[in-house]
């Protein structure tokens, strides 16, 4: 469950500003049949995107954090290259403040990680997905979210999917963009987007911090 | 004064610009030497006039290429019959200030006289009559050569027949005109104030697409053949007489008059890649323009990586390095003498074919008077205007020459910016510290691990002192001195006195001090400094090899990451995973020799991230941002 032994070399030889993006992905039993087949192939299609654009697949390192049952370290920080697209089922109950904690930790390590080399980085970006309501307590995340991005130390994506997702809780986690519900299941628009974005920041950057979510093929408009 | 009383009581220098003037050849070939000769006396050049002459012979610019040969054959003439004496100063790379400190150094004792057609330099060569401090007997004198080859005196740099002009022009017309800048260079103003007020959209009929066809005046109708490139301002395409069309998504009032302004500039430079017509739609209507096509590949994603800089320039040396960035400041310093500042300097507007075939593109974004360049990069922008919107200043030469040393340093560091360092954050938060990592002097810095270090300890004494200045004590280099340094630093290592290994694989050590040992983990024999073997035998500790100790640093922080942030239980996984798609173990292990060991303990899925088949497609030829399906987000996200 570790990458003790895995040298990632790139941290050493590739001298871009790398930019830490956590999805925090809900695959809790709701999610199964069409909803956790669609998600896979959002975040397989993600994952090949950033690894096909030259730029975009030296600056972000990408993590994955599951929360269905029990909290998982899906995929963790490296080198897109050398990293495999995770296959995601779905269990039990709904621990999205477990989820987000253990992403901000992970976040927090991997900038640790940069600065103790001497790599730049941008401050990372989580994306948070649920279809319905947490089942623990979430106060301690979403305090930590909020007072991260306020400081601009994150940038926070909220997503809900379905009618079900509590976007009330969403809204706890993120002060500065408001959550968005994905229109219909469309992972596949929204991870695109995702991919297109960390290219943009990983190109011509003017700011370092994201200004609004736009309206977008993957947003549900009757929001 | 006669040439004879000159050569016989002046110290003579004669000044690239005179060697290279075509009219001055009469005179340099004829009069002079014959008086040299009779008298027995040398005239003076400082090392710089052969480094300038050698350029211009390879340069770009054929005119001047060819005045720089007839300037070699009379050098080397000069140099045959012993009338010549070559002054360099090897730690000087600034020549010009060499020889003005060489003037003030002998103003007490000789009479100086300095040939130059520079009116700058003759200005500030004459200056020096004026400060006060040194009573002097002595006398500093200026010339330069008249289009009949005589020699003239400089008048606090204005030229005796523009003084006759201007008399005359008195004597007419009593409001006197200024004078002239007699020049060939097309100097703009400086901008002085952001234009404003023209953002108003002009409405556009049409926006012709690939495969229709746009006007011009100069190259009749164009076919636009194939699009190349598409971003948030516009599309670019191929078309059918081989150069490329820019058609913006919107025409502002702005837009227009500034590429007004730029087409009225006579440009001639290969590799800036300047508007050179308008483009209309058939009912006449601004839409773009059209340029000379680039060539090669986007500098970012084709060297900023040592296995991206291997697969497309495989044969490149740190020479090679040198001379990339010399041939970019050539064009960037055509620029400058123009007054037109660039701003957006960033490695995705660089095109690079070969280290001496490279092209700036995008230019129509470059600041023009006062119409501001309205994009920038974090990296690229100095700590005084770090979070400033591009499109609400105008830049300066100051703010320029950051870029330029920026650019610099990333070219021979390949993609590691100046102030990324151990301990550091974003760009912009380590640039505004100015925090600048590396080692000089005295100070010891944190610099980032591996390779980094190993280039900065080959730089020379020189190089790393230019870049100590700018990075550490924000005194920044104009474009011309850094032409200068790195011109000094291409000699150092043609002479072989530093490394020419683009990655060095440790720091240098002289060969005094290199003792040879292997490596306790790899077994690979290696050079270490006398000195650390010394202290490492004295502990009784074995010695281990830079990839062996970056191995170990890496793993550790790597071990760190992981204690940091833990996952409370791992979960039993469910059994829904289909069987074609059972995990799959694999198995790990650690060689300190092998560069690159791929593995995951963790139970993973077999589908290993493969770009789709479109990446290749991808590859774009201009700089211009992929649109996708999401282009006009950008312009929300503001990134």
């Amino acid at each position: 469950m570790s990458n003790l032994e895995l040298f990632d070399e790139d941290l050493l030889d590739n001298p871009s500003a790398r930019v830490p993006v956590c999805l925090v992905l809900d695959t809790s039993y709701s999610m199964s049949g069409k909803p956790i087949d669609e998600l896979n192939r959002g975040v397989k299609m993600f994952m090949e995107e950033v690894l096909a654009d030259e730029m975009a697949s030296l600056s972000a390192e990408i993590a994955i954090v599951t929360f269905g049952g029990g909290v998982q370290k899906e995929v963790e920080f490296a080198s897109i290259e050398k990293q495999t697209v995770p296959y995601l089922t779905t269990s039990g109950n709904t621990p999205m403040g477990e989820a987000v904690n253990l992403a901000l930790d992970m976040l927090e390590a991997r900038k640790k990680t940069y600065a103790s080399l001497g790599i730049s980085y941008y401050q990372p970006w989580m994306v948070l997905m649920t279809d319905g309501a947490p089942t623990d307590d979430i106060s301690i995340a979403a305090r930590r979210t909020s007072d991260l991005i306020n400081n601009k130390k994150l940038t926070i994506f909220p997503i809900g999917i379905g009618d079900k997702a509590h976007m009330e809780t969403l809204q706890q986690f993120s002060p500065k963009l408001p959550p968005v519900r994905l229109k219909g299941l469309h992972f596949k628009e929204f991870f695109m987007w995702l991919s297109q974005s960390i290219t943009m920041k990983s190109r011509s950057t003017p700011g370092e911090d994201i200004k609004a979510l736009p309206i977008n093929p993957w947003a549900d408009l009757s929001l | 004064m006669e040439i004879t009383d000159l050569i016989q009581n002046y110290i003579v220098f004669v000044d690239t610009s005179s060697w290279m003037y075509p009219e001055g050849t009469k005179f340099l070939q004829q009069e002079f030497p014959a008086a040299l000769h009779s008298h027995q006396k040398k005239v003076r050049i400082s090392g710089k006039v052969i480094e300038e002459v050698n350029k211009h012979i390879k340069g770009d610019d054929k005119k001047r290429a060819e005045e720089a040969k007839v300037a070699a054959k009379l050098l080397n003439q000069y140099h045959t019959h012993k009338i010549l004496d070559i002054y360099q100063d090897p730690d000087d790379p600034f020549q010009d200030q060499a020889i003005l400190a060489m003037f003030m150094k002998y103003r007490t004792k000789f009479h100086l006289a300095m040939i130059t057609q520079d009116r700058n330099f003759a200005r500030d060569i004459e200056d020096l009559n004026e400060q006060g401090s040194v009573k002097s007997s002595k006398i500093i004198k200026v010339f330069y050569l008249d289009r009949e080859g005589r020699l003239q005196p400089w008048v606090k740099g204005v030229k005796q027949h523009e003084l006759d002009r201007k008399k005359r022009e008195t004597a007419t017309n009593p409001a006197s005109r200024p004078l002239k800048m007699q020049e060939n260079i097309h100097r703009l103003p400086l901008g002085t104030k952001v234009e404003t007020g023209l953002d108003t959209v002009i409405p556009v009929s049409y926006f012709p697409k690939e495969g229709e066809s746009v006007r011009t005046q100069k190259y009749g109708e164009l076919t636009l053949v194939k699009e190349i490139g598409s971003g948030g301002e516009g599309s670019v395409f191929l078309t059918s007489n081989g150069m490329i069309c820019k058609i913006y998504t919107q025409i502002t009032k702005a837009r227009i008059e500034k590429l007004k302004l730029m087409l009225k500039i006579p440009f001639e430079k290969k590799g800036i890649c300047w508007p050179k017509d308008f483009a209309t739609n058939s009912k006449g209507e601004y839409i773009g323009y059209v340029m000379d096509k680039a060539e090669g590949k986007v500098m970012q994603t084709s060297m900023f990586h040592k296995k991206l800089l291997q697969k497309n320039f495989p044969h490149w040396t740190r020479s090679s390095l040198v001379e990339l960035a010399i041939n970019i400041l050539d064009k960037v310093l055509y620029l400058h003498e123009r007054n037109i500042i660039i701003g957006d300097i960033n490695p995705f507007n660089i095109m690079i074919k070969d280290s001496n075939d490279v092209y700036l593109v995008d230019t129509d974004s470059y600041q023009i008077v006062n119409y501001p360049c309205p994009v920038g990069t974090i990296n690229f922008t100095p700590p005084e205007t770090q979070g400033m919107r591009y499109h609400e200043y105008l830049r300066t030469f100051k703010h320029e020459y950051f870029a330029v040393a920026t650019l610099v340093f990333m070219i021979l560091m390949p993609g590691k910016t100046p102030y990324a360092h151990q301990g550091g954050g974003t760009p912009g938060e380590d640039i505004k510290k100015m925090e600048f990592p590396y080692p000089f002097g005295d100070y010891r810095g944190n610099a980032p691990d591996g390779v980094w270090r190993y280039i900065w300890s080959h730089f020379t004494y020189a190089l790393k002192k230019r870049f100590y200045q700018v990075f550490s004590e924000n005194n920044r280099l104009t474009t011309a001195e850094w032409v200068s340094v790195l011109e000094e630093y291409r000699r150092k290592i043609k002479l072989g006195h530093t490394n020419d290994e683009i990655w060095p694989t440790s720091s240098k050590i002289a060969d005094d001090d290199a003792a040879h040992v292997t490596c306790s983990k790899c077994n690979t024999p290696f050079i270490m400094h006398i000195n650390k073997k010394r202290d490492l035998d004295a502990d009784g500790k074995s010695y281990i090899c830079n990839s062996c100790l970056m191995i170990m640093k890496v793993t550790k922080v790597a071990k760190n990451e992981a204690a940091a942030a833990k996952q409370t239980a791992p979960r039993q996984r469910p059994t829904m995973r289909p069987a074609t798609q059972r995990p799959r173990a694999m198995s790990s292990t650690w060689t300190p020799s092998s560069t690159r060991t791929t593995s995951s303990t963790r139970p993973a899925s077999s589908t290993r991230v493969t770009p789709p088949p479109r990446a290749q497609q991808r590859q774009k030829q201009n700089n211009q941002q992929s649109t996708g399906l999401f282009g006009i987000i950008k312009k929300f996200l503001g990134i």
